[in-house]
């Protein structure tokens, strides 16, 4: 009786944990394979592109919003910063044809203020037009596909200079630099949630906007901030996938704002706004990285994974709304 | 005194007719630059056939938008019940057939299975809406992944071809008048009838309207609800068939970001992005907004990224403007 309840209450607190530490052990149960080094390090660098953007869409969340243009937000930031970061040789397929090879920095700097801009207009155009967040980064997306094969004239951008080679390739021991900006990326965001004045008036934003605008937040600017977060978090992406294949395509991490935002709910953040934190959109993410990792090790093929990836977030939600509703 | 009435007399015009002046203001500005061909019987048919697909779509989006809800997963649907429902239409011949088993059927078959599938996928739609009280957008953007994996499985990735002869009739021509488009105006006729003479319509509009208000009513909201996402879903079904029709290789990533055409004709055509608001004649105008400038952006040989972009803004632009239109109301 006793230890029922014990149980329930231990699945209530730290159910995703549970969920992920189980699949962890049934995965590894059917397919030893799991738990090398070499597999763990695959499911983390996995994870960074679309934890990266699900630490922005966290916040963005946790308002009581949704960016449903994150994916394009990455690879429209992704494909701009590497059309400055080609090498001098890359004649043919340069987007710039003119450019000499520029230091990281330019490219880095780029890929950043492109998408922070980007997520900037977006919260604009909601806080402004006071629009319904989920049609309005919807037509971003359009816009901003279109923008980037724009730039490309529909071709990857790739020759990228060795600054996005030692970014993407590097090893710290067995840690890849990449999974190693991710873990910093989670700690700067958890503090920046949970103990600055801005991470409160986000929480207070999804809570109840109008006692939040009564209580002195100033919401339209504060949601311009959020996207605007949001935004850099998927530049950050960005940088990654360019990083990773020394190339970016203008198609790049299409469909991952789904992922991102399974990753938030998952992991407990609610549509409604107002609850959610950094550690637990990581587990989220975690959680997908691990599904899809033994997906691919039980050679169940990628169509079956989309499926699977869609009924975990209608699930995950339901889960959500049972979770309130008892409350 | 009298300026005001004459200006609200104007602002009353332009509420109601104002999207009929922005469509002829717009075929005017595309005659000019495209020259007295634009409205050319051809090109009139083009726009008629090309816009009649979204255009179905957007009629039971329209449903759903004026009950407060989204279907993100309409152009995904469209998709899944075109490859399912054209494998029913497949030559006794052909060498791919995704049901090897079946023999060749009529045009009925595959009309009724678009149909019949159509309206049990937005029947789960709503389901998971009404009963599972998930958020319109996010049921639909899980629906709008799994739809498309299924069609993907379904197919091994491949289009669905060699179709029977009559699927070409649907992409033809009786007389002057376009088939989809004729289909097109059949559903049209159907919604109409729909959401302003019974009480289904009334009940959606009252859902949208306030759905706490339209519950004390006794209005039954879980079955309203399901039956106004499984309406959408045949209008996806009709629209499918049509699709296979016109293309006659139905290829299981077709139909990608057809949504956002149909949310776009939806709202240009005045229903409210919060609910409550709409009218299927508004949806015809939306549907011919679009349609004319896709045909006047082709003709004018602007390049097909900066078509896409101007897509994407013309639906943030057409919530922006439906929003002010919301701002007095509150």
């Amino acid at each position: 009786m006793g230890k029922t309840k014990n149980l329930k209450e231990l699945m209530a607190n730290n159910g995703t944990y549970v969920i992920l530490i189980a699949m962890c052990v049934l995965i590894t149960i059917v397919r030893p394979a799991f738990i090398s080094v070499d597999n763990i390090m695959s499911v983390l660098n996995a994870a960074t592109v679309y934890g990266c953007m699900a630490l922005g869409m966290t916040y963005v969340i946790i308002s009581g919003g949704i960016d449903l243009a994150a994916g394009a937000e990455v690879a429209f930031a992704g494909v701009l910063g590497a059309s400055f970061g080609q090498t001098a040789t890359a004649a043919a397929g340069k987007v710039f044809p003119g450019l000499p090879e520029l230091p990281f920095i330019v490219p880095v700097f780029i890929t950043l203020a492109a998408g922070f801009l980007i997520g900037a207009f977006n919260g604009f155009l909601i806080s402004t037009f006071n629009t319904p967040p989920f049609i309005v980064t919807l037509g971003m997306t359009t816009v901003l596909r279109g923008a980037t094969l724009l730039i490309t004239g529909g071709q990857p951008v790739s020759n990228l200079t060795n600054g996005y080679v030692v970014l993407g390739q590097n090893l710290f021991g067995v840690v890849p630099s990449v999974v190693l900006v991710f873990l910093v990326l989670i700690v700067v965001d958890s503090v920046l949630l949970r103990r600055t004045v801005f991470g409160k008036s986000v929480y207070a934003i999804g809570t109840n906007e109008r006692a939040a605008a009564v209580s002195g937040v100033k919401v339209p600017s504060r949601k311009i901030i959020i996207y605007a977060f949001s935004g850099l978090m998927c530049s950050v992406a960005g940088l990654i996938v360019a990083a990773r294949a020394n190339a970016i395509h203008p198609g790049a991490a299409v469909g991952y704002e789904l992922i991102a935002i399974a990753s938030c709910i998952i992991g407990g953040a609610s549509p409604s706004g107002g609850t959610g934190s950094i550690r637990t959109t990581v587990v989220g993410a975690l959680i997908i990285s691990v599904l899809r990792n033994g997906l691919t090790l039980l050679k169940i093929e990628s169509s079956w994974q989309t499926i699977a990836v869609g009924l975990v977030i209608v699930f995950a939600c339901a889960l959500d709304v049972r979770r309130n509703s008892s409350n | 005194m009298q300026n005001t009435n004459k200006a609200s007399a104007i602002s009353k015009f332009l509420g109601t007719y104002g999207i009929l002046v922005m469509l002829l203001a717009l075929v005017l500005v595309m005659t000019l630059i495209n020259g007295i061909s634009f409205l050319s019987l051809s090109n009139i048919q083009g726009i008629l056939t090309q816009g009649s697909i979204y255009g179905i779509m957007a009629l039971g989006v329209t449903f759903i938008i004026i009950s407060g809800g989204i279907d993100l997963s309409a152009g995904s649907m469209v998709a899944l019940a075109a490859v399912v429902s054209s494998s029913f239409g497949q030559l006794a011949t052909a060498s791919n057939r995704i049901f090897p088993f079946l023999p060749q059927l009529g045009i009925w078959a595959p009309l009724l299975v678009a149909l019949i599938f159509g309206g049990l996928l937005g029947a789960l739609n709503g389901a998971m809406v009404a009963k599972l009280k998930l958020f319109p957008w996010i049921a639909t953007l899980g629906t709008f992944y799994i739809a498309r994996g299924l069609a993907q499985v379904i197919t091994a990735g491949k289009p669905v071809t060699q179709l029977i002869p009559s699927y070409s009739k649907i992409g033809g021509k009786i007389g002057i008048l376009p088939v989809p488009a004729l289909i097109f105006f059949i559903c049209v006729a159907i919604s109409w009838v729909l959401l302003n003479y019974t009480k289904f319509g009334c009940d959606t509009f009252a859902i949208g309207g306030n759905i706490g208000a339209a519950r004390v009513t006794g209005i039954n909201i879980n079955k309203t609800l399901i039956t106004i996402y499984a309406f959408a879903g045949v209008m996806y079904g009709v629209a499918a068939f049509v699709f296979a029709g016109r293309v006659l290789s139905v290829n299981p990533g077709a139909a990608q970001n057809y949504e956002m055409s149909a949310i776009s004709a939806s709202i240009i055509g005045g229903t409210s992005p919060m609910g409550g608001k709409g009218t299927i004649w508004g949806v015809i105008v939306g549907t011919l907004i679009l349609g004319t400038i896709r045909q006047g952006l082709t003709l004018m040989a602007v390049d097909a990224y900066w078509q896409q972009i101007a897509e994407g803004a013309i639906i943030v632009i057409a919530v922006i403007f439906a929003m002010m239109r919301e701002k007095p109301r509150n």
